[in-house]
């Protein structure tokens, strides 16, 4: 592991304090974390396992501002976003997020490079500037030739590969990504993993990946395991 | 090949059971189809209803004699002067006072009805002889009018819904108070929405006392009016054609009724191709949300032909539902119902709606082709999809 | 790419869905369109000055007579600028199936009460008014029978008789006039009331109404009581009317046209209201996944419902745009067809402005619970990320 080379001064992009969010579930009150604490630093690509129901997910849902937590400080990029509402977590989200689905979750009727375009419909652009970015975002991917393919043109890797020029397009702080290899084949998903990688390495992305898969995991930067919403290794958490 | 109906049976008894959990889309359905037989039976009742009120104002006893060239009482004219050259005409039944004859001639007055609102009904003029020159008509109250004096008889429709037409009553016409001295009935048909008084009154203050406009006679037998006719065509001055009553009213039901039916048509159909879109809408959806449970039974080993029956009996259900629903309020809301609209003579004729055996068949059999068209192309790729994409979905 | 570019996407991806609904929106808007074509050329209103020109008509309906004696009383009237008497004849040419429409009027009262109805060029107005026997005839109707300036036609009345006990009346084609509206009748024609009621045996001296044209509009009902409380009590009692309201009146014997019409257009859109509102929201709960998927990109709950009324928008107005175009063909084969029974008949503008409404009425209706069922789609449910 070679990152603290590259990163000279601690500079954390994400910042947790004391997270506790539980779920209503009938009557009785389902906790997945109690004040749960993590700092990620800038540039660093993040690795999350864990068993199911170990709340990896719900941490997931958290960073990216679509479930909003109980109690305590959730900071992206100095940011408190625990007590935004409904709106004000949209338009950050729009700002700040890239988002990778294990399923891709293409829009079908769109082709790749209008997929990829999407998420710039809520910025104001020329669009000379929104196809230069698409073009850049395909190419990063290496599916420049594909962008006027449908979804169901494309091959499984293909449309992750799409999913994450669509998560990279509008130039996010933070790329999350939920199990992105987990319904591709190894080589496939070895794509997809150094796309990842690149975008850690060259372009300072920060990147929190949640994944069964301990290939995938090492290819992160560092990997914290999560079990019944505590990360049981402390010593890589702050 | 009971093996087949089986498994028909138990495919679509399984579409069927999942009817509720699609209660929405199905239901809408429904409701479509409900009101495009609705609209349609509302036109065919209409033409039916209309149709026998206007049928039956004829009887083959009598004749009605018009001047050559015209198709109704409302355009023809008949010179007085040549009145008298028909008492000695053939085929004419006798009465106490001579032949069974009766010259008229109508106006239109205006009347008020129950709820205030004005409307016209046709004054009919006649002669003495006017109740006997009509098998049909019979005083349901009071009396004949008296000639030479201001008096009315009234039909049973108008004394029900008119405020100037009550037994007793009297009426203001043409600067003068009128008596309504007696009710007559008349099966029903449309003679009950007139009023008739005395016919060379009704020659001296609504028109002219120079001519009528037709002239009703009792014929001695059904077969006499060939008789009559001969007789008239003979006299080539005297420019008249009799035909029998019944012929004459049923010609004017006909064209009355056809109109209904021109517009009642096009608008059903409309209806039901709008209803259509929303049953294959339905039948689509249908197929694609029991999509995985189609698969399921193609596995299991059921064959194409069964889904196909079975999504056909699903929309076939939902459509007999539907104009079941229709006929229903049909039948409750619009059987019997009283209506009026304008007649030959432009003036009002009662009718009810009347919901015939023959139209309902008629609007029920436009539902069950919305149905299988609106079932078949669906039921047709249900039964055709390749399993493995179906299994996929 | 731009949002509409998803709207359009949106509605195309299931062409068949969307064409339905297409369908049977077209399908109410066709019903709605044809029928209110037929309803307008029903009412009279819509003619020109038809709200200003008034009738006095014999209280009993414009079927019964009044004495001519009446249109010079009502000449004199205060408010009255020009008054113009009219007797209707219901006369043929050659056979009883041809009947033709013809009023025998005071040539030049009545010309200039019907200027904005009937155009008339000032030769054939002059002849017209200048021959005793002459006859305005409409163009359509010297097309049909291949009448000519100058021609003598005999005519044949079904009603009223001469002295001599004939039907038959000689005229002579003085002038041919045209509809001064598009779609206005020219299927009619008018004689001279001296030379018509001059050979009267039956109903002489008698007229169906007087058309009045007021001074100040404002006193015309003033004018119209004053008139019929005159004749109150007369043998021939009269209702002063405008024009317009005459023929609604008429119309409303037939049966409430307008409330049939109301009712089935009705009908029609209950039906498309359910078909087409629950298909919708059967298409939102089939792309809760997607809107899921928008909202996690950072569409807002307002972009995301703007681009499902959108689609409901499009499809609406596509429905619409295709039922009323069928309507309009339909209606001017409709109007060649009917001209003579129903003039006028055309798309007015009042009907394409009402079809607007229907159509944004429509869009609110069936789009509003999927549009706000799009914008409350919950990310974490509807990615079942839970």
């Amino acid at each position: 592991m070679n990152f603290m080379q590259r990163v000279p001064a601690v500079d954390n992009l994400i910042d947790i304090v004391d997270l506790s969010k539980s779920y209503r579930r009938g009557s009785t009150e389902v906790p997945i974390f109690d004040k749960l604490s993590l700092s990620i630093e800038r540039g660093r690509f993040v690795a999350l396992m864990g068993p199911s129901g170990s709340g990896k997910t719900t941490l997931l849902n958290l960073l990216a501002g679509i479930d909003r937590p109980n109690s305590g400080m959730l900071a992206v990029d100095g940011e408190r976003i625990d007590g935004y509402s409904e709106s004000g977590l949209t338009q950050w989200r729009a700002n700040t997020l890239g988002f990778i689905f294990q399923f891709y979750n293409l829009m079908p009727m769109l082709t790749a490079a209008q997929n990829v375009e999407l998420p710039l419909l809520l910025h104001r652009m020329s669009a000379k500037e929104r196809r230069r970015r698409v073009d850049t975002a395909l190419d990063v991917v290496g599916l420049a030739d594909r962008a006027r393919h449908r979804p169901r043109e494309l091959s499984g890797g293909q449309q992750q590969r799409v999913a994450i020029a669509r998560a990279l397009v509008a130039d996010p702080k933070l790329i999350l990504a939920d199990e992105p290899t987990g319904d591709l084949d190894r080589p496939s998903a070895n794509a997809v993993l150094e796309i990842l990688r690149l975008l850690a390495d060259e372009l300072g992305k920060t990147i929190v990946m949640v994944t069964h898969d301990p290939v995938a995991a090492r290819a992160a930067d560092l990997t914290l395991h999560l079990e019944k919403g505590r990360f049981v290794n402390e010593a890589v958490a702050a | 090949m009971t093996g087949s109906v089986k498994q028909i049976a138990a495919v679509a008894r399984i579409a069927l059971l999942g009817l509720p959990s699609r209660a929405r889309m199905s239901s809408a359905t429904v409701l479509s189809i409900a009101l495009a037989t609705l609209v349609l039976l509302g036109f065919l009742a209409m033409a039916s209803g209309f149709r026998a009120t206007v049928a039956g104002t004829g009887s083959d006893q009598s004749a009605i004699i018009l001047a050559e060239g015209s198709a109704s009482e409302f355009n023809s004219a008949i010179d007085t002067a040549r009145l008298a050259r028909l008492d000695n005409a053939p085929g004419i039944a006798a009465g106490k006072n001579g032949p069974l004859l009766s010259a008229e001639s109508f106006a239109t007055i205006s009347a008020v009805e129950d709820g205030g609102g004005e409307s016209s009904v046709t004054l009919r003029g006649m002669g003495p002889q006017g109740l006997a020159v009509r098998p049909l008509a019979r005083l349901a109250g009071g009396r004949m009018f008296t000639p030479g004096r201001n008096e009315l008889v009234v039909g049973s429709a108008l004394a029900g819904r008119y405020r100037d037409f009550k037994l007793g009553g009297s009426v203001r016409l043409a600067g003068m108070m009128w008596r309504v001295v007696g009710v007559f009935e008349a099966g029903g048909s449309a003679m009950e929405s007139e009023v008739w008084a005395d016919r060379k009154l009704v020659g001296q203050f609504f028109g002219s006392s120079a001519a009528v406009q037709s002239v009703r006679a009792r014929l001695s037998e059904a077969s006499a009016l060939a008789l009559l006719q001969r007789y008239l065509a003979a006299d080539t001055s005297l420019k008249l054609v009799a035909r029998s009553e019944r012929a004459y009213f049923a010609a004017q039901a006909r064209n009355m009724g056809k109109l209904i039916l021109f517009v009642g048509w096009p608008l059903g159909i409309a209806m039901a191709v709008g209803a259509l879109a929303g049953a294959l809408n339905t039948m689509f959806t249908s197929v694609s949300t029991r999509s995985t449970e189609i698969a399921t039974l193609r596995i299991l080993g059921f064959r194409g032909p069964s889904i196909f029956v079975s999504t056909m009996a699903e929309a076939v259900l939902l459509v007999l539902l539907g104009s079941g629903l229709g006929v229903a309020l049909a039948g409750l809301f619009l059987q019997g119902r009283s209506a009026s609209t304008i007649g030959g003579n432009l003036t009002q004729v009662m009718f009810k709606f009347d919901l015939a055996a023959n139209d309902i068949v008629q609007a029920v059999t436009l539902a069950l082709i919305v149905g299988v068209l609106g079932g078949a192309v669906p039921a047709w790729r249900a039964a055709r999809r390749p399993l493995v994409t179906a299994a996929a979905e | 790419m731009r949002e509409t570019t998803l709207v359009r996407r949106n509605a195309l991806r299931n062409p068949v869905r969307m064409l339905l609904m297409v369908g049977c929106i077209a399908v109410a808007f066709l019903i709605f369109g044809v029928l209110s074509a037929v309803a307008t050329a029903f009412r009279l209103e819509d003619q020109p000055g038809g709200h200003e020109r008034m009738m006095v008509v014999n209280r009993n309906g414009f079927q019964q007579t009044l004495p001519i004696a009446y249109a010079r009383d009502v000449a004199r009237q205060p408010n009255v600028a020009v008054s113009s008497p009219v007797r209707m004849a219901l006369v043929y040419w050659r056979q009883p199936k041809d009947i033709v429409s013809a009023v025998m009027v005071e040539p030049e009262t009545y010309l200039d009460l019907s200027k904005d109805v009937v155009k008339v060029a000032d030769e054939d107005r002059a002849r017209f008014v200048a021959t005793r026997d002459g006859l305005l005839v409409g163009r359509a109707l010297a097309e049909r029978y291949g009448w000519k300036r100058g021609d003598q036609v005999t005519l044949q009345s079904f009603t009223d008789l001469r002295e001599d006990g004939s039907r038959a009346w000689r005229f002579t084609v003085a002038g041919i006039y045209t509809a001064a509206q598009p779609g206005g009748s020219e299927l009619a024609m008018a004689g001279h009331f001296a030379y018509y009621n001059e050979a009267l045996l039956t109903g002489r001296d008698r007229i169906n109404w007087v058309l009045v044209q007021g001074r100040d509009l404002a006193a015309n009902d003033a004018m119209a009581r004053t008139i019929d409380a005159g004749y109150a009590n007369s043998a021939a009692a009269t209702r002063t009317q405008s024009e317009a309201a005459l023929g609604r009146a008429f119309l409303s014997q037939i049966g409430d046209l307008m409330l049939i019409v109301r009712l089935i257009v009705g009908a029609a859109f209950v039906v498309i209201l359910c078909v087409v509102g629950n298909t919708l929201i059967f298409m939102v709960g089939e792309r809760t996944g997607e809107i899921g998927v928008l909202k996690t990109l950072g569409f807002s709950r307002l972009r995301v419902a703007r681009i499902f009324a959108g689609e409901v928008a499009l499809i609406a107005v596509a429905g619409a745009v295709a039922g009323m175009s069928v309507a309009a063909l339909i209606v001017s084969a409709l109007g060649t067809a009917l001209k003579d029974v129903l003039p006028g008949m055309t798309m007015g503008a009042s009907t394409l402005a009402m079809a607007a409404g229907l159509v944004a009425l429509l869009i609110l209706l069936t789009g509003i619970l999927p549009v706000l069922q799009a914008g409350r789609v919950n990310i974490v449910e509807a990615l079942g990320r839970k």
